[in-house]
Order: C-alpha cells, then sequence, then structure tokens
C-alpha cells in the first residue's frame, strides 16, 4: 500500500511542475500587466497627476522592484522592443539563471510564492487567511450533501416508497438545470431580503475579533453568516449525488448477494442497510475524490455572491486585478488538493475493499 | 444520421416531455433570430435615467413602457432579457459546435487508431516535427507581424519564399536519409491514444472553472477569445466520449466486416463509424449547451473575459449587487437561463433513455 502510494505521488509531482511552469509561462509572457494598467492609465487614478514620462519611470521602479524587469525565461527569442523592425530569422539569446522563472522556481522551494501585486503581501499568507473559510464552508456542505443523499436513496430504494421516488427525481432534475448563479441569488433574494423573510444574515462573516468570543459563540456566530451559502452549495449537488449513490444502489440491489440477503428472510430495511448499501459506497469515493477539487470551484459563485473571504473569491479578486503572482498560486494549490484527493482516495478504496489489498500492494 | 432521426421521431411522437422541451428551444431561438426586427419599446443598452428600478407590472413600469421594470441605470429589462438570450445563443452554440467537432476528430483518432494503428517511417516523422516550428514562425507569426506593424510588403514574400525553400529542403534532407540508412525508414508507431489521453488528463486537473477564469486574465477581455478559450476547456469531454465509444464500435461485428472487405480507414471512420457515434454525441452536446449556458452567464456576472458592454443574462443579474431588493433583476433573465437549461437537459435525458437502450444490444 505504502509503495504504491509513494509511486503515485512521486509521479505526480513532475505533472504538478509541467502544468504549474505552463501557467506561470503563459502568465508572462502575454501581454499587458498589473502595473502598466495601473500606472500607465491616462485617466484617472492616483498616477495620472504626473505626465508620461514620470509615469513610465513609475513603472520602471516597480518592474524592477518586483523582479519583473528581469527575462522571463533561460532562453528567449529576440523581443521586440530591442529591434523595432522584423527580423527574418529568429535570434535565440540565453539570459542564464537570473531570470523570472529560476526566481519563481527556487521561491517555491524555500516556501515563498511571491508577493501579490495588488496587496503588496506575500502570496502564502493570502491563501492561508483564506483557505481556512473555504475549507469548512465546502466540508461542511460536502458532509451534509452526502448525509442527505444516502438517506434519500435509501428511502427511495424501498419498495413500499415507490412514491417518493417518483416525488423525488423530477425535484431534483428541476433543481439541477437551476444554475448555480441563478439558485444562490434567488435564496439570497427569498431568505435574506427584508422585502421578504430576513431570517439569515446576508453578507460576510460577521464582525467580531476571532479571540473575543467564546468557543460556542463563535460557533453560533459563525453558523448563521454560513447557512445560505451553505444551503446553495448543498442544493447545487445534491442532484447529482443522489442520482449516482441511487443508481449505484440499485445496480447493488440486483445482485445476487441482495437476493441471497432477501431469501434469507432479512427485513427490507436491513438488506438495504447491510449488504446493498455497503458495496454501492465504492464507487462513492470516486465520485467524492472527484468531487473535491470542483469543489474549490463550486465555491468561486458561492463566496462572491456572499461575500465570504475564501480561495474563490481571492481567486476572482485577483482575476479581476491581474495578479498573476496569486493566481499562479491558486493553480498550484487546486493542483496538490487534487492529487492529494486521490491519494485519499486510493488509501480508501484499499481500507474498503479487500479485494483491491494485493494489487496495491 | 438517418438512423439517429429514425430513433428520435418515435420519441417526439410519445413523449409529451420531449416535445415541450423541443419547441420551447425551437421558440427561443427563433426568437433570438428575428429579434432585431421586433418592435421593442427600447433597445437594450438605451439608459432611461429618470426611471431607475422601476419594479415591474406597476402602473409606473407600464405607463413608461417597460412591462418588466429597470435596472439600476434605467436600462429596460425585457429588451435586456430577450437580448441577453441571443448573446447566450450566439456563443454557446458555435463553442459547443466547434468543441464537439474537434472532440469528435480527436477522440475518434484516438479509439481508432491506438497507441500501434498510426505507422510512419521515422524519418517522415522528423521532417512533421520540423516543420511545425518553421511554419509557425514564418507562416503564422511573421505574416502576423507585418499585418500589426503595417511593414513593407516584402518581408511577407521574404517569409513565403523562406518557408517554401526550407520546407523544401527539410522534405529533401530527410527522403535522402530515408533512403540511405535503414534506420531512417523503419515505421514507428505514433501513440495518439496516449497523446490525447494525456492531453485531456492535463486539462482535466484543474478544474474547468478555476482554469478558465485564469486563462481569461491573461487575455484581453475580448467575445471570440473568450469562446476560443471555452473551446479549449470543453472538448475533452467530447473526445473522451467518442473515444469510448470508438472503441466499443471496433469490437462490433459488423465494424470488423467493413475492415475486412479492404475499406480505407476514411471510409471507415466516416461511413461505418460516425453514423453509430451520432447518439451519443447528441446526449453530451445537448448537455454541455445547458452548461455553456449558465457558465457564459456566470462569466459575464463575474465581468470576467467578457466586455462590459456585452449586452447578457449574467450582467443584467449582476445588477442585484447593487440592490438586493430589485428581485427582477434575478427573477426574468435567470428563469429565462434556468428554463432553457431544463429544456435542453430534459432533451439530453431523452435522448440518453433512447441511444444506451439502443447501443447495449
Amino acid at each position: 500500500m505504502f509503495p504504491y502510494l509513494l509511486r503515485k505521488l512521486l509521479l505526480a509531482i513532475p505533472a504538478i511542475w509541467l502544468l504549474g511552469t505552463l501557467v506561470f509561462l503563459l502568465s508572462r509572457l502575454l501581454p499587458g500587466s498589473f502595473a502598466e494598467e495601473r500606472l500607465l492609465n491616462q485617466e484617472g487614478g492616483f498616477y495620472s497627476k504626473g505626465s508620461q514620462s514620470s509615469r513610465e519611470g513609475a513603472l520602471r521602479q516597480y518592474q524592477e522592484r518586483t523582479g519583473q524587469n528581469l527575462p522571463v525565461f533561460y532562453v528567449g527569442l529576440a523581443s521586440q522592443d530591442e529591434s523595432p523592425g522584423i527580423s527574418l530569422f529568429p535570434k535565440v539569446s540565453w539570459h542564464g539563471t537570473d531570470n523570472q522563472y529560476h526566481r519563481w522556481l527556487k521561491g517555491i522551494f524555500t516556501g515563498d510564492l511571491g508577493t501579490s501585486y495588488r496587496t503588496g503581501l506575500p502570496v502564502l499568507d493570502m491563501i492561508w487567511k483564506s483557505i481556512g473559510n473555504t475549507f469548512w464552508l465546502l466540508l461542511a456542505s460536502m458532509v451534509v450533501t452526502l448525509i442527505l443523499a444516502l438517506e434519500l436513496s435509501i428511502l427511495m430504494a424501498r419498495e413500499r416508497l415507490r412514491w417518493l421516488r417518483s416525488l423525488v427525481l423530477p425535484i431534483l432534475f428541476f433543481i439541477d438545470s437551476i444554475p448555480m448563479l441563478v439558485l444562490s441569488l434567488l435564496l439570497l433574494v427569498l431568505l435574506a431580503n427584508p422585502d421578504f423573510l430576513q431570517i439569515f444574515p446576508v453578507y460576510g462573516m460577521g464582525y467580531f475579533v476571532p479571540g473575543q468570543l467564546g468557543f460556542w459563540q463563535e460557533v453560533g456566530q459563525r453558523l448563521q453568516y454560513m447557512a445560505l451559502p451553505h444551503l446553495a452549495l448543498v442544493l447545487v449537488n445534491l442532484p447529482y449525488i443522489t442520482n449516482q449513490v441511487y443508481s449505484s444502489l440499485q445496480a447493488a440491489l440486483q445482485a445476487d448477494y441482495t437476493r441471497t440477503a432477501r431469501a434469507k428472510g432479512l427485513p427490507e430495511r436491513l438488506v438495504i442497510r447491510r449488504h446493498a448499501l455497503r458495496n454501492a459506497l465504492l464507487p462513492l469515493i470516486t465520485i467524492v475524490s472527484d468531487f473535491l477539487p470542483a469543489l474549490v470551484s463550486g465555491s468561486i459563485l458561492v463566496e462572491t455572491i456572499f461575500a465570504i473571504p475564501g480561495i474563490g473569491r481571492l481567486l476572482v479578486e485577483s482575476v479581476l486585478a491581474r495578479d498573476y503572482p496569486v493566481l499562479v498560486a491558486i493553480v498550484l494549490v487546486v493542483l496538490v488538493v487534487r492529487m492529494v484527493a486521490y491519494a485519499l482516495a486510493d488509501t480508501a478504496y484499499a481500507l474498503a475493499d479487500p479485494r483491491l489489498k494485493p494489487k496495491l500492494a | 444520421m438517418r438512423y439517429a432521426w429514425q430513433s428520435i421521431k418515435p420519441l417526439w411522437q410519445r413523449k409529451t416531455g420531449f416535445r415541450l422541451a423541443l419547441i420551447y428551444l425551437a421558440l427561443i431561438f427563433l426568437l433570438t433570430l428575428i429579434l432585431p426586427l421586433l418592435p421593442l419599446p427600447y433597445p437594450p443598452e438605451y439608459l432611461d435615467l429618470e426611471h431607475p428600478y422601476l419594479a415591474p407590472f406597476t402602473p409606473a413600469a407600464l405607463e413608461s413602457g417597460h412591462p418588466l421594470g429597470t435596472d439600476g441605470l434605467g436600462r429596460d429589462l425585457l429588451a435586456n432579457t430577450l437580448y441577453g438570450a441571443r448573446t447566450a445563443f450566439l456563443i454557446s452554440l458555435p463553442v459547443m459546435l466547434l468543441a464537439t467537432g474537434i472532440g469528435i476528430v480527436l477522440g475518434t483518432a484516438a479509439g481508432y487508431f491506438g497507441n500501434n494503428g498510426l505507422r510512419h517511417p521515422l524519418h517522415r516523422l522528423f521532417f512533421y516535427l520540423l516543420a511545425v516550428p518553421v511554419v509557425a514562425n514564418y507562416g503564422l507569426y511573421i505574416p502576423w507581424q507585418v499585418y500589426q506593424q503595417g511593414a513593407a510588403l516584402s518581408y511577407f514574400w521574404w517569409a513565403l519564399i523562406i518557408l517554401c525553400g526550407s520546407l523544401l529542403a527539410l522534405w529533401l534532407l530527410f527522403r535522402w536519409l530515408g533512403k540511405r540508412h535503414a534506420i531512417w525508414s523503419s515505421s514507428v508507431a505514433v501513440p495518439v491514444d496516449k497523446g490525447v489521453m494525456r492531453l485531456t488528463e492535463a486539462l482535466n486537473s484543474i478544474p474547468r472553472f478555476v482554469l478558465i477564469l485564469v486563462l481569461a486574465s491573461f487575455l484581453p477581455p475580448s467575445l471570440p477569445l473568450l469562446s476560443l478559450l471555452l473551446v479549449f476547456t470543453l472538448w475533452p469531454g467530447t473526445a473522451r466520449l467518442a473515444r469510448a465509444e470508438m472503441l466499443r464500435i471496433k469490437e462490433l461485428p459488423y465494424f470488423e466486416a467493413a475492415i475486412s472487405i479492404g475499406n480505407t480507414p476514411t471510409r471507415l471512420l466516416w461511413r461505418h463509424a460516425l453514423p453509430n457515434l451520432v447518439g451519443p454525441t447528441l446526449v453530451a452536446f445537448t448537455f454541455g449547451l445547458g452548461g455553456v449556458l449558465a457558465l457564459e452567464s456566470s462569466l459575464s456576472f463575474l465581468n470576467i473575459g467578457v466586455p462590459s458592454s456585452l449586452v447578457s443574462w449574467g450582467r443584467t443579474i449582476a445588477g442585484i449587487r447593487n440592490n438586493t431588493s430589485a428581485w427582477w433583476l434575478v427573477a426574468f433573465p435567470g428563469g429565462l437561463l434556468s428554463l432553457t437549461v431544463l429544456a435542453l437537459y430534459t432533451c439530453s435525458n431523452y435522448f440518453m433513455q433512447i441511444f444506451s437502450s439502443k447501443s447495449r444490444v
């Protein structure tokens, strides 16, 4: 088991490095940057008081400070600003190790992902601060969704509750076709609006200093603010997961061992819970591990709409400000989360299914 | 195609839900086509600054000619909702068509050729490998530079001459090598399957929404670029499906018979494999179309990747962030969006029922 996991993780590192490098190079090679947009902007803004030349000076100074004046990669083709005309033959030049990519890579190995263009804070701090909110939001909504999906499928699988199936499945289908954007805004408009029902607080995470309140008070405060985003995430994910669980439960109910359990005279509740459900849970591991990284993207809209300071909101703000160091770092975090999710799924498989153990060793 | 048509016809005759969904989709598509000809009281971009936040169906709204109300800048909601549908279809239909096309081509190639099916002599492979950067530089980059900088046309002709000359020289060189040395003329298998699968895995390792947001921040906001970006992130889904179907079809007896009577690969794929691929592709296409509609409105809600002058459902919905009590800004465009997605999912669901039951036989 352990060597298998180790091999998987070692294989994942080159993939992460390759994808991270691609995203990094793309972010630096394509024209237009945060600084150019801010400092060279003709209209409005703080810097527009100066003349064109002072603005360019400020830009150059800023680029030198953040290391953006360096060449991007070890090898470069001739850049346009050196020779204004068109050269028919590409000029390959060697930049040595003093380039942006080298610095970035070296920074990653020493645990430094750079500083944000927008806020000037270290990227790692910004991500660390916001990842907690996202994590709890996702974990809680995932747990609730899974429990709901399991219980619903168990209820629907029972013979006597046929009517429930013909009621729940269309409703889930209908909910599934409401895009997340519309669903969460509808919740906001219906349940956190003084014109309709003001049940939940609208935005943010509440105002309080973390050390001041007792533990339960803080949890209560958080729950109040997290309720609506949770509800949105659960409703969005429930149809898909319930469908998957239900179909895998249905398949398990057709199997021979279920027939044996029935023939034995077990009550239906026990047949489903003890015999069918255990086997039906195996595919669930894959679904959950596939869902972990997808949840990060799922929380983007919810966090933006409900103003929760999490990773998704950080991503959207960084995209709007073209804050590349943060973006590249978020991509790396998502990739690492995905790899960890896969490793966890493999371990869970090995633990849950004794047939797999010899194969993995 | 006839096969697909024959399976859809009884569906149309028997299932009311399918008929309703299809009629709705046809109607809304027709509406988006003839929209510029309709006599709407206001164009979507007209700012009626005297009537901001008009609630729908109130006397004031009906009197001023905004039956569905207005947003914060007095833009007519009716016109914005209808033109939003036009934008949504204008983006999502071509994007989905192109992505499906690319997916089918790459997926069927991967499934049909596998890792050993496509064999070429080594000297020709090397020729292709070296020809790609040459064509990219002289055939694409330099003409683009000439066009961008408005340089003299002689550069373009020189680039063309160099392009043809170097291609000819490369071809002659490798042909000569192939005749002289046995190693160069040995045939080598191209791992098409592996290549396509690695590519889809790499694209799938970052959640689609995160990838689109990050890549969109590297590019200037424009509709064609965003569409290309969506195509780039959407094709792996269809490619995987087409590959799996192709692997299944390859094992069927009729296909073996078609191979054995000496059909060319082109004819095999075009005449014998593609008609069987239509059903599953149709399922994925209708389902994916709903997803792209939701994606487009989410992106324009976040104002990422689209020019802010674009009339779309997402932009109209985004108006609610300034005024939570303006429920009509979510209800009408969001309702239309959800209804369209629901119709698409319904169609996809019915297609899946017929095609999955038939393809199993």
